[in-house]
Formats: C-alpha cells, structure tokens, sequence
C-alpha cells in the first residue's frame, strides 16, 4: 500500500479528514435513475433531430411534383438543406457522450474546445437560417403558380408563415451574439485557469528540483 | 459496472468534493447531477486493475474543474451561504462540530485550484500515489502540492 499523506506537519490533519467526512447524505438512488435519465435524454434528443431532418428529405423526394422547374428547384434545395441539418446535428455531437477521464489541464483544454465548437455551432445555425431565407422568394416562385397569384386567400397564410420565419431567423442571430458572449467569457475564464493550472505545475515542479539538489 | 453500487459507495465522497467547489447549495444538486452523469459515461473506461476510488475521485475533480470555469463567466443565481446547519438530535454538540466543518470547507475552498485538488482528495484519505493517478500529476508532484496545501489550509482554519 502506497504511503498515506503525512500527518508529522500537521497533527491535526487526521481530524480535519474525520471532520472532512461528516459530510452531509444524499439520495444516491435517484441521483442514479436521473443520470440514466439524463444520458437517455441526449442520446433522443440528437436521434430525433437527425431523423426529423432524414424525414423532411423523404418528404420532399414524394410531396414534389419533379416533373415541373420551379418544384425540382425547392425540391433540390430542401433537400440539400436538410441533408446538411442531419450532418450538423450529428456532427456538433461528435464526442459529446465521452468524456476525458484524463489529467485536469487535458479536460479544461478540452472545454475550451467545447466552447469554441459551440460557437461555431451556433455560428453555422446562423448561416443555415439565412440560406432558409432563400426558400421565401422560391416559396412565392412555385406557390404563386399553384394558387393563381399574390392576392389569392390560400396565400394569406403563407405571407405569415414567411414573416414568423424571418422574424425567427432574426432573433435567432441577435441570441446567438448574447450565447457566443457567454462562451467567450467562458473561455476566457478557462484559459486563465489553464494558466494557472500551469503556473502551478511550474512552481511544484522548481520546487522538487530545489529539494533534489 | 453499476451506477447505483459505485454511488453508494463512493457518492458522500462525491458530495463532499462537490461541495469543496460549489458553495451555493442548488448549484451544488446541479453540479452532483453532472457528476454523476459524466461518471455513468466514463464508467466503460475504468481500468479495472486501478483504485476505483481514485478513478471516481478523478472524474469528479475533472467535471467540478469545468464548474469553476464555467461559473467564473457566469453570474451567481444565488447568494452564498457558507453559514448553513443541519438538523440534529444534539444540536450543541453538532452545531459546533458541523461549524467546525463549515469553516474547513470555507478554508478549502479558498485554497487555489490545484492545492484544492490535492487537499480534497487528500482529505478523503487517498495516498499519494493514488493522488497522482487521480490529477494525472507525478507523485512528487502531488506530494509537493500536498506540502503547499498543508501549510495554506493551516493558515486559513486559523484565521
């Protein structure tokens, strides 16, 4: 058995540990269900989004007439579109359910990835939003020939729907300058501890070599 | 390997590490639940052959090490409470061991992040070496840190 922590410096180490240990009790059994919960959740949450946007390509492959111009141009586009989502929303998952078991800098250096990954992440949803924009002037395209023109009743609420997509995509960009405000705070209070964390390696590090010498 | 066992077993030591880096008791539930999560996930990489112990303390240290990062850039939700008391049969005597208990947890969470490390797992009663394996440091290292540790936290209970 490896030497425990010594006690000659401090007599009182051992009642602080005795002391230390009298911690408070917790639910360990719920703790445990809601973990297996939680994991479940994620792992659900990514596979419904893959397959919402797989089912969406599917959808548009059979509601489309491809024999007609207008019908194979939204009908390329969603389906590109799409495609894309499910790669996004398995791709930004990518490690997400490991975890490094690894020393603590290797971790804080690995969160800063994370944060910049989400950054980028939020940053390319963005973009996506944007390009879905181009499906308004496409929508109008094919629609105004189904429906017989601008004015017609049937169009009334697509004009809303295109107006809540517009809005949507907005403020989804104006939350995505407050979330990457958030993750470079973040990384910034990551890269000091890492900084810090280093700074101590040193100093422990210059002290072994002035006890070895 | 089942989450329930290692919880029981090892889950006051996960309470107490939690707390050594969160003061605020909600944040504290929060970050447990995180802990507990990340063990369930990193579970499959436990190397039978090592201290579970050790490998559980690892975990914790590393997902807490994240908490403190991320709540350095985020605002407090609460005010800290670092004066709380628990219900007992023997409230005299407990009041002063339990206060006893705060003002050690006050002074270890004052030490910084790599003392705190060693001295919270130290305080749990693993070896050096076990220290080392946990924090991914040499067992000079953690040995050293440790002596650091020791002297600061004398200073800061004693205040």
């Amino acid at each position: 058995m490896d030497k425990k922590p010594e006690k000659t410096d401090m007599p009182d180490f051992g009642d602080l540990a005795s002391l230390w240990q009298e911690g408070p009790a917790m639910d360990m059994s719920a703790l445990a269900r809601r973990t297996r919960f939680l994991g479940w959740r994620t792992r659900i949450f990514a596979a419904f989004e893959a397959t919402f946007c797989l089912a969406m390509v599917v959808f548009a492959i059979f509601a489309l007439d491809w024999s007609r111009a207008s019908h194979q141009i939204v009908g390329a586009f969603c389906i590109l579109f799409s495609l894309a989502g499910a790669w996004v929303a398995i791709e930004s998952r990518r490690g997400a359910w490991d975890v490094s078991a690894g020393s603590a800098r290797d971790l804080v250096a690995l969160q800063i990835r994370r944060a910049r990954a989400g950054i980028r992440y939020m940053r390319l949803n963005v973009l996506f939003g944007y390009a879905s924009l181009l499906l308004i002037p496409l929508g109008y395209w094919k629609l105004v020939q189904d429906l017989g023109g601008w004015r017609s009743e049937r169009m009334i609420g697509l004009h809303a729907m295109f107006l809540f997509l517009i809005s949507f995509v907005i403020g989804f960009h104006v939350f995505t300058r407050y979330y990457t405000r958030r993750k470079q705070a973040e990384i910034a209070a990551f890269s000091k501890l890492l900084q810090e964390m280093s700074d101590e390696i040193s100093a422990a590090a210059d002290e072994t070599a002035d006890e070895a010498s | 390997m089942d989450l329930s066992a290692i919880l029981s077993e090892h889950g006051a030591m996960l309470g107490r590490i939690v707390a050594s880096y969160e003061a605020d008791p909600a944040l504290q539930q929060e970050l447990m639940q995180e802990v507990s999560l990340t063990l369930w996930r990193a579970l499959p990489k436990y190397n039978a052959s090592g201290s579970l112990k050790a490998f559980v303390a690892r975990v914790a240290q590393n997902r807490c090490i994240s908490h403190v990062g991320k709540a350095a850039a985020a605002p407090r939700r609460a005010e800290l409470d670092d004066e709380m008391v628990a219900d007992s049969p023997h409230p005299e005597e407990s009041l002063s061991r339990e206060q006893q208990r705060q003002a050690l947890l006050i002074a270890v969470r004052r030490l910084p992040l790599p003392l705190r490390q060693v001295t919270t797992l130290a305080l749990e009663g693993l070896s050096h070496r076990d220290i080392a394996d946990a924090l991914g440091i040499s067992e000079n290292n953690a040995m050293v840190r440790f002596s650091r540790a020791k002297t600061l936290l004398r200073d800061l209970v004693a205040r």
